[in-house]
């Protein structure tokens, strides 16, 4: 399903920072993951990860190191404690938020 | 890989600037692509097929290569040159302190203070992070190579200039040439040890400031 690009904007990398606060992964992984967790019902232009994974190294958020593994050398990212601060605070900021927009919404 | 997939990769690094960049974001973006490649093929797609439902996935080349470069763009370089300045500046001033060449500018202490001020109110405005120490050797570190070559250079264009308006000056000036790289190197490496004895972000240290 294509969402309006205006609401994705921004939550890619609360995405993101939940699954590397789990484990470290390599672009290509964190597709596969989102599109597992959302039953593939999110289908993120699969280019577009790079800017915000970019984005975030540059910001210190996450950081990165390259691992070699069957002959190829992969770029892992991995999250930072600057990150993991970031993702509690956004974290709790998109529940507050989607919590007043669904009461907006579900109220007839 | 399919000619399709590396005709994307030129599109997409030719808008990419800086070298390295180019390089890594290469790699990265071939290995993602090799992998979508082989799992469509394992889901029973032809070669050409797989490797046009690949580059479609990955979106327009030269946007995405334009949003990587800005993703990348960070004012550290910019921030390392400042250091690096107001070091050549300090530079210049100790030099000539040191050798008494008169043509360098004289030592003097009103300026002396400036260039300290200058530098506690950069440590200052790094208070804004808690990572400020850390964050301020490391532009330190690199601000002081770019200082010393700066003073190197410097010195060498004002013993030319000093050859020809006085002789006896030669001396003095070939002196100051020596104690400009060994200033740079004496800073750079100053920075590198004050740098390894403070914490890395992945230690303890670091994670209880940020709590």
């Amino acid at each position: 399903m294509a969402y309006d690009g205006q609401l994705l904007k921004g939550t890619v990398s609360i995405m993101v920072l939940k699954l590397l606060s789990e484990n470290d992964h390599y672009g290509y992984q964190i597709i596969k993951e989102l599109e597992k967790r959302s039953e593939s019902v999110f289908l993120l232009n699969e280019g577009a990860l790079y800017p915000v994974l970019h984005k975030l190294e540059t910001d210190e958020h996450i950081s990165s190191y390259w691992e070699e593994s069957g002959g190829r050398k992969r770029k892992y990212y991995h999250i930072t404690p600057k990150g993991t601060a970031l993702f509690e605070s956004k974290r709790q900021e998109w529940a507050d938020f989607s919590g007043m927009v669904s009461r907006i919404l579900g109220g007839n | 890989m399919q000619k399709y997939m590396t005709d994307y990769l030129d599109k997409t690094c030719a808008v990419i600037r800086g070298r390295e960049l180019r390089q890594t974001a290469r790699g990265e973006l071939a290995d993602h692509m090799r992998e979508r490649y082989g799992d469509l093929i394992a889901d029973g797609l032809e070669p050409e097929a797989a490797a046009l439902e690949t580059i479609k996935r990955m979106g327009d080349p030269e946007t995405l290569g334009r949003r990587i470069t800005e993703a990348n763009r960070s004012h550290k370089g910019l921030i390392n040159a400042l250091i690096g300045l107001v070091l050549f500046i300090f530079g210049i001033f100790l030099i000539g302190a040191i050798s008494g060449a008169e043509i360098i500018w004289y030592f003097d202490a009103a300026s002396f203070t400036t260039v300290i001020i200058l530098t506690v109110a950069y440590a200052f405005l790094c208070c804004g992070s808690k990572l400020t120490l850390l964050k301020f050797m490391r532009h330190i570190k690199s601000g002081a190579l770019y200082a010393g070559g700066i003073v190197a250079l410097a010195t060498l264009i004002l013993v030319f200039q000093s050859m020809a308006d006085n002789p006896s000056a030669v001396g003095a000036a070939l002196a100051t040439t020596l104690i400009a790289p060994i200033y740079g190197l004496l800073l750079s490496a100053a920075a590198r040890i004050a740098e390894s004895r403070l914490p890395s972000p992945e230690d303890g240290a670091i994670k209880n400031l940020l709590e």
